[in-house]
């Protein structure tokens, strides 16, 4: 029995889906609503308390960590035509992972790909390289976690750090950003 | 019954008044600009929203926090990058009015009175007139 816990003659194990706020705010019956009607004191308060059991992890709020977006960029020089560029995002200490956010000058052709790899914990957070409007919106659509994702501490003077692999897919040279969206939340465990 | 219209505050004592705070900047064509906001010197500012608009994407941004070590909001994960020169506006957040305002994930408190400086960076080739709106709630301590 491998740990996928997968059966074929019961159905799968119902899993929320990964949803965005603009998406939830565009419902037609805006869940929200029914949060504010539930008893919450104020529509605004509403949408976090609601999200966070949904979109936002409610935990975190508890920790009113700064709001942080480390990056990295190919510009001035853009990533050439096919060419695959490496870098690394070094962290702050408890840095926790709320989205990604991905832009590029060229899409015509998917843009480019990326892939992340948590460099103290060995372990990759996307399998395969993944096409940059997949994994990531802007800032104005942005993909919440559903469980934010701590990096956690410096590993013998080692800080946390995310090593980024980015695949130019277009025939012309490509400006791009990626970044994280996150807060420092000492302390955060995840539920 | 209580005439008082703070009866109906929380027992922490505290009334959450909405509140917008504005950056305003006309960023000359391909120049560097800072702008500063400064919250507002009667209540501490609980942020809960950002939504941004521009003239033309082609504009950077970078945010510190004073008085506590300048912390940086946006930093590049390569320490060793040049003339970084931010996010563009872009990723960071947009209008309201077409529900693209980037909730803030946990909201943040900015103490009244401090400042946080934005430095804009413009590459469209023209005046570029850009809003930061920081959307959240002055926290007003009241006598019960």
């Amino acid at each position: 029995m491998g740990s996928w816990n997968i059966s074929f003659d019961r159905p799968p194990a119902t899993l929320a889906k990964q949803l965005m706020l603009p998406r939830l705010m565009n419902l037609l019956v805006n869940p929200f609503a029914k949060a504010v009607l539930a008893g919450q004191s104020d529509f605004q308060s509403a949408v976090y308390e609601w999200g966070g059991n949904l979109a936002l992890d409610h935990d975190l709020q508890v920790a009113h960590g700064l709001p942080q977006w480390p990056m990295i960029e190919f510009s001035n020089p853009a990533l050439g035509a096919s060419k695959t560029g490496r870098s690394k995002i070094l962290l702050p200490d408890d840095f926790v992972l709320l989205s990604y956010w991905a832009s590029a000058s060229s899409n015509v052709k998917g843009g480019f790909r990326v892939m992340v790899y948590d460099v103290n914990r060995r372990r990759a957070l996307t399998v395969r390289p993944v096409n940059f409007n997949t994994l990531a919106g802007i800032g104005s659509a942005p993909l919440f976690l559903r469980r934010p994702y701590p990096f956690g501490k410096s590993v013998n003077n080692s800080p946390p750090q995310a090593k980024i692999t980015i695949v130019n897919l277009e025939t012309v040279g490509n400006t791009i950003q990626f970044g994280f969206y996150g807060v420092i939340a000492p302390g955060y465990v995840q539920p | 019954m209580s005439s008082s219209p703070n009866a109906a505050v929380a027992a922490s004592g505290i009334l959450k008044v909405p509140r917008i705070h504005i950056v305003d900047n006309v960023v000359a064509l391909n120049a560097t600009q800072n702008a500063i906001l400064q919250i507002q010197a009667d209540a501490d500012f609980e942020w809960w929203w950002l939504s941004i608009s521009r003239t033309n994407a082609l504009l950077k941004a970078l945010i510190a926090e004073a008085g506590s070590g300048n912390r940086q909001f946006i930093y590049s994960g390569n320490p060793q990058a040049q003339n970084f020169q931010g996010i563009l506006v872009d990723n960071l957040a947009g209008l309201v009015a077409n529900n693209g305002a980037l909730p803030i994930g946990v909201p943040y408190v900015m103490p009244a009175g401090r400042t946080y400086t934005h430095q804009f960076t413009d590459s469209s080739g023209a005046q570029n007139t850009v809003q930061f709106a920081y959307h959240g709630f002055a926290l007003l301590r009241v006598a019960q």
